[in-house]
């Protein structure tokens, strides 16, 4: 109907002659003609009907290209992932040069790094870099409630927190005083006005529900006995309850006079001993802590005074003398008796959050490394730089004329330098002669053999625990892992031929015998055949192999012998089989080729699913099962890093989850095409 | 009806008798490796003495006149020092061993654990773990069979349109996905919402906190349940469309009855018939655990315990959990079967042709 001006209309009232009536082909004859189109087997037929499935061909689209991967990427990539790199440890994905907001830029968000409270930039002993930082430093303050190095070295303020510990006795919890105890001090009894006050942060203590909490000060002797060290406590003050009195700060005015009022103290006139803040665990409580939050001690005792809790604390926490002598830590070691918990409570710490360029730290260049004469010497040997040196005594001089090479624009790792550092010593004779000058890290690290490149290594999958590229690490996995999912497949196949052909084709009691072998082995869990095999010889490449073949197969030969019982009643092999032809010519011409479609299925769904088994035996038993460097064992290992570095696992799933979709996708297209009558069934 | 009771009697035997083929295997191979008790050198005693008991390995006796001389040769296979004695086992030959355990388990005893929790009784253990993961099981399936069916009908309803290609596609992506995928993307997501726990929690914290004893399940729940709405909603697609182009629904609908009416009163049922025994199948999965999902979220179900007894080699509860799986396994099969003939009188169970 396409052309309906050449369609002939009869108009009306239209004489037809007969001159307009003609025979067709009246003097031809009529042959069959020849087909024009062209002959066409089952594949091509099949293929044909796959190529219309658009999703199959684009799984096998996929699939060809994540093969091909599999093949490039290990061979192409440079990258060592034999010897570990610290340096490049946890590296993130970096796709793109330039700042594009922390997307595949080879950035990482760093969200507590300690902050410096008096510059409020990073510390000189960060082990962050500024010139790394991308962006701004967002700094905010917070509290840190364990004594961290961190917190040791730049938190300030916070209590001290004191907990009465449940000392356990015979089943029975037996509350104990317990308390803070200051360096060992000598009171003169006949002195007026020794004092200490503890002040207490009333306003952040809370107590456990309906106990209370009994504190005082005291002064404590220490006694040697059979068990250990015993204490003898003296009140000094009245015992304090927590529910009626809240005291902020507890003070003894003379400590002398109070301590006169103590029965065999009036004859004595000095004593050593401890001044203490003791808390004294409530005779109710029976299974949880309480705590005294302690912010500052004054006293007229000049060396056990403190009023900061995170430096008071750092300063307890070294307890060599020797150290804290060189420290030059002005207060007293402070001790506890009688086991309370001791821990700062809310420190203050400045943090900072910023972005931060994870490349330029391991392989940028990094400013102020000192290189010895002999490095600056063997540069010049190279031909990378000219340097002259001026040698004027003294460190961080200014610099002499410096140039770098053509050669040494590529090559050499001191790209500037800052200073030039030079010393005699007049006695020995001895030269020290430097130079600070910024050094390039990836060129060193190329010029070491470390990385394969003199270039700014760029990962794009980022990189491991050792500093491996995942990228090619994932990919030779995954080379491994279809090798193996190859090979079992083709062997099963082999075998699970065979054994359904003579199955299906004999029938009977061999049918019966092989059908009921079949389904014990079938019936023994895969993880137990996968455990004893590799527990009896040993886990490598062929031990997987065996085991995937070993129960593998019996699905491929349920398969064909459903096979074989459809078709070898069928009329045609009756007459093949009148005519003469052996079982083996039966089996192999006549009745086989009619399973090849849904074998050829099967071989490629068998694939994925070893794929899948070799992974989830990785994940199952890690410390049994070790096929090195396989696709599984590449990804069990990276989910450890799951919290912290997300990327590794997520290209490693990503990856893992294309090969799965798109094999099922080509098999199920495969499928459809080989068998069209099965179209549309569990899909 | 008689071909029938024998029928699965037969079945019933046959499951029996597999089972045993294939616990006798493993129990023969398993004894090929050398198994290492750990704990203390008391408990390694006390597991050397239970093996004496069981009639597994025997104890030199120092009153025997070539006991020193059999010491001296080292022909013994184990040996513990407790109480300022040596003690010297002989492992019998493992035939013999295999015929006293099959003793021993008849009599219901299956050992005590060698390594994961050294002298606990190892059928007490994989009980305790039960619970565990029947509780995660009943949880998933009583989501994912009605989540899985609804939406398997509607995309069936809706054939060829943009909803039924959206659920086809969802369906095939988490059917492809391997578990340990699934449950490390579950974990990133909720890890970055915050807030939820990323691994199991004790009974006792999960007591004290009763949001806790409920967003601990939400994860491994989520893992469970994805993979079994996906099959169920696939199949029953499946099933309903084929059902759906029949003719015997065109039938019904020229008799006059309206598209909701055909589809509840022959549809679906005639759908069903495949289904069911893939309900069935599923609650009788609720005693087994799933491995990789026990192991990555740290649940002390039976299929986490499996996981530490192999790795651990500890054989005696492997072989306690390996019968559950296989008399599950094979029963589950058996069921189906059966469960054919059930939903379906036309399908004759056992019949010849």
């Amino acid at each position: 109907m396409e052309n309906e001006e050449d369609i002939y209309l009869p108009q009306e009232n239209e004489t037809i002659s007969a001159e307009d009536f003609t025979f067709v082909q009246k003097d031809e004859t009529i042959h069959d003609k020849k087909f024009q189109t062209k002959p066409t087997t089952f594949f091509k037929d099949a293929m044909k009907r796959f190529a219309k499935s658009r999703s199959s061909v684009v799984a096998a689209g996929i699939l060809a290209v994540l093969i091909g991967m599999a093949i490039v990427v290990p061979l192409a990539d440079q990258n060592d992932i034999e010897t570990p790199l610290a340096e490049a440890r946890y590296l993130p994905p970096k796709w793109f040069d330039g700042d594009l907001g922390g997307f595949l830029d080879g950035t990482r968000v760093i969200n507590n790094a300690p902050l410096d409270p008096a510059t409020g930039g990073l510390p000189a002993d960060s082990e962050y870099r500024s010139d790394a930082i991308v962006g701004n430093i967002t700094p905010h303050s917070a509290y840190a409630d364990a004594l961290t190095d961190a917190v040791k070295k730049y938190g300030k303020g916070g209590d001290v927190k004191i907990t009465n510990s449940n000392v356990e006795v015979e089943g029975a919890f037996a509350p104990k005083d317990a308390g803070l105890m200051s360096p060992e001090l000598t009171i003169d009894l006949n002195k007026e006005g020794q004092s200490i006050s503890f002040y207490i942060d009333a306003e952040n203590m809370s107590l456990v529900a309906d106990t209370d909490l009994t504190y005082f000060a005291a002064f404590v002797m220490k006694t040697a006995s059979d068990v250990g060290d015993a204490y003898i406590v003296y009140p000094l003050t009245p015992e304090y309850h927590w529910s009626t009195d809240k005291l902020d700060v507890i003070t003894v005015s003379d400590i002398a006079a109070e301590l006169k009022k103590e029965d065999g103290f009036a004859e004595e006139t000095s004593l050593k001993g401890y001044l203490a803040a003791v808390i004294g665990a409530p005779s109710d409580l029976r299974s949880a802590a309480n705590s005294l939050l302690i912010s500052k001690v004054e006293s007229s005792f000049a060396d056990i005074v403190w009023d900061d809790a995170t430096k008071a604390m750092t300063n307890w926490s070294v307890t060599d003398q020797g150290a804290r002598d060189k420290a030059g830590y002005e207060t007293g070691y402070y001790t506890s008796f009688n086991q309370p918990l001791t821990s700062i409570y809310h420190s203050q710490i400045l943090y900072g959050s910023f972005r931060y360029d994870a490349y330029q730290h391991a392989f940028g260049d990094k400013p102020g490394v000192t290189f010895s004469s002999n490095e600056i010497q063997s540069f010049i040997d190279k031909g990378w730089i000219t340097y002259e040196w001026r040698l004027v005594p003294g460190d961080g001089m200014e610099a002499g004329a410096f140039t770098l090479t053509a050669e040494g624009e590529k090559y050499c790792p001191l790209r500037s330098v800052q200073a030039e550092n030079y010393y005699k010593n007049s006695r020995t004779g001895a030269v020290r002669q430097e130079v600070v000058g910024t050094l390039s890290l990836y060129r060193r690290l190329a010029s070491n053999g470390q990385i394969a490149k003199y270039e700014m290594p760029k990962y794009v999958f980022g990189t491991d625990y050792n500093g491996y590229d995942f990228l090619k690490l994932l990919f030779s996995g995954l080379l491994v892992s279809l090798g193996l999912g190859f090979l079992a497949s083709g062997i099963n196949i082999v075998i699970g031929l065979i054994w359904g052909a003579v199955s299906g084709y004999f029938g009977g009691t061999a049918d019966f015998i092989m059908e009921r072998f079949t389904e014990i082995l079938g019936g023994v869990p895969f993880i137990i055949v996968m455990t004893l095999i590799v527990l009896l010889i040993g886990s490598s490449f062929g031990t997987f192999l065996l085991a995937l073949c070993l129960t593998g197969w019996i699905g491929v030969a349920g398969v064909t012998r459903s096979q074989f019982y459809r078709y070898k009643r069928r009329e045609y092999v009756l007459a093949s089989r009148t005519l003469g032809a052996s079982d083996a010519r039966l089996i192999f011409k006549h009745i086989l080729p009619n399973a090849v479609g849904t074998i050829v299925t099967s071989a490629v769904l068998m694939i994925p699913d070893v794929i899948f088994t070799e992974a989830n035996i990785a994940y199952l038993l890690p410390g049994t099962m070790v096929l090195e460097n396989s696709f599984g064992v590449t990804l069990s290992n990276v989910q450890k890093d799951l919290a912290q570095y997300p990327y590794l696992i997520v290209s490693g799933s990503i990856v893992m989850a294309l090969i799965m979709i798109s094999f099922n996708l080509f098999g199920n297209g495969l499928r459809d095409a080989f068998n069209p009558s099965l179209k549309g069934v569990d899909e | 009806m008689k071909d029938t009771v024998k029928y699965v009697i037969q079945r019933v035997l046959f499951v029996f008798l597999t089972t045993f083929v294939i616990l006798s295997l493993t129990y023969i191979l398993l004894q090929c490796i050398k198994v290492t008790p750990g704990g203390t050198d008391m408990q390694r005693w006390s597991y050397w003495e239970d093996q004496v008991r069981l009639g597994f390995y025997r104890v030199l006796d120092p009153s025997d006149p070539d006991y020193l001389e059999r010491v001296a040769k080292g022909l013994f296979d184990e040996t513990v020092r407790v109480n300022d004695r040596n003690y010297y086992y002989v492992a019998e030959p493992i035939m013999k061993r295999y015929v006293m355990w099959l003793g021993n388990i008849f009599r219901g005893d299956w050992g005590v654990s060698s390594k994961l929790s050294p002298g606990r009784d190892a059928f007490a253990i994989l009980m305790a773990g039960l619970p565990y993961s029947m509780r995660l099981n009943i949880i998933s399936i009583f989501i994912s069979i009605p989540l899985g069916l609804g939406l398997g009908i509607f995309a069936a309803l809706k054939k060829n349109t943009w909803i039924d290609s959206t659920i086809s596609v969802i369906v095939m992506v988490f059917i492809s996905v391997p578990s340990f995928v699934l449950i490390s993307f579950l974990l990133i997501a909720f890890g970055g919402v915050g807030g939820w726990p990323l691994q199991w929690q004790s009974d006792a914290a999960a007591a004290a906190d009763p949001a806790l004893a409920f967003k601990m399940y939400v994860i491994p729940v989520m893992a469970l349940c994805f993979g079994s709405i996906c099959a169920f909603a696939r199949y029953t697609r499946a099933e309903l469309s084929e059902v759906m182009s029949s003719e015997f629904l065109l039938l019904a609908r020229t008799k006059g009855l309206s598209r909701s009416q055909s589809v509840i009163r022959h549809a679906l049922r005639n759908s069903m018939v495949p289904i069911v025994p893939m309900i069935i199948s599923e609650f009788i999965g609720i005693l087994s655990g799933s491995m990789v999902l026990e192991q990555i979220y740290g649940i002390p179900g039976i299929g986490g315990i499996f996981v530490k007894a192999l790795n651990d080699r500890d054989v005696p509860v492997i072989m306690v959990d390996m019968a559950i799986y296989t008399t599950i396994g094979l029963f589950a099969t058996l069921i189906i079967d059966l469960s054919y003939g059930v939903v379906d009188p036309r399908i004759r169970m056992g019949a010849r042709k």
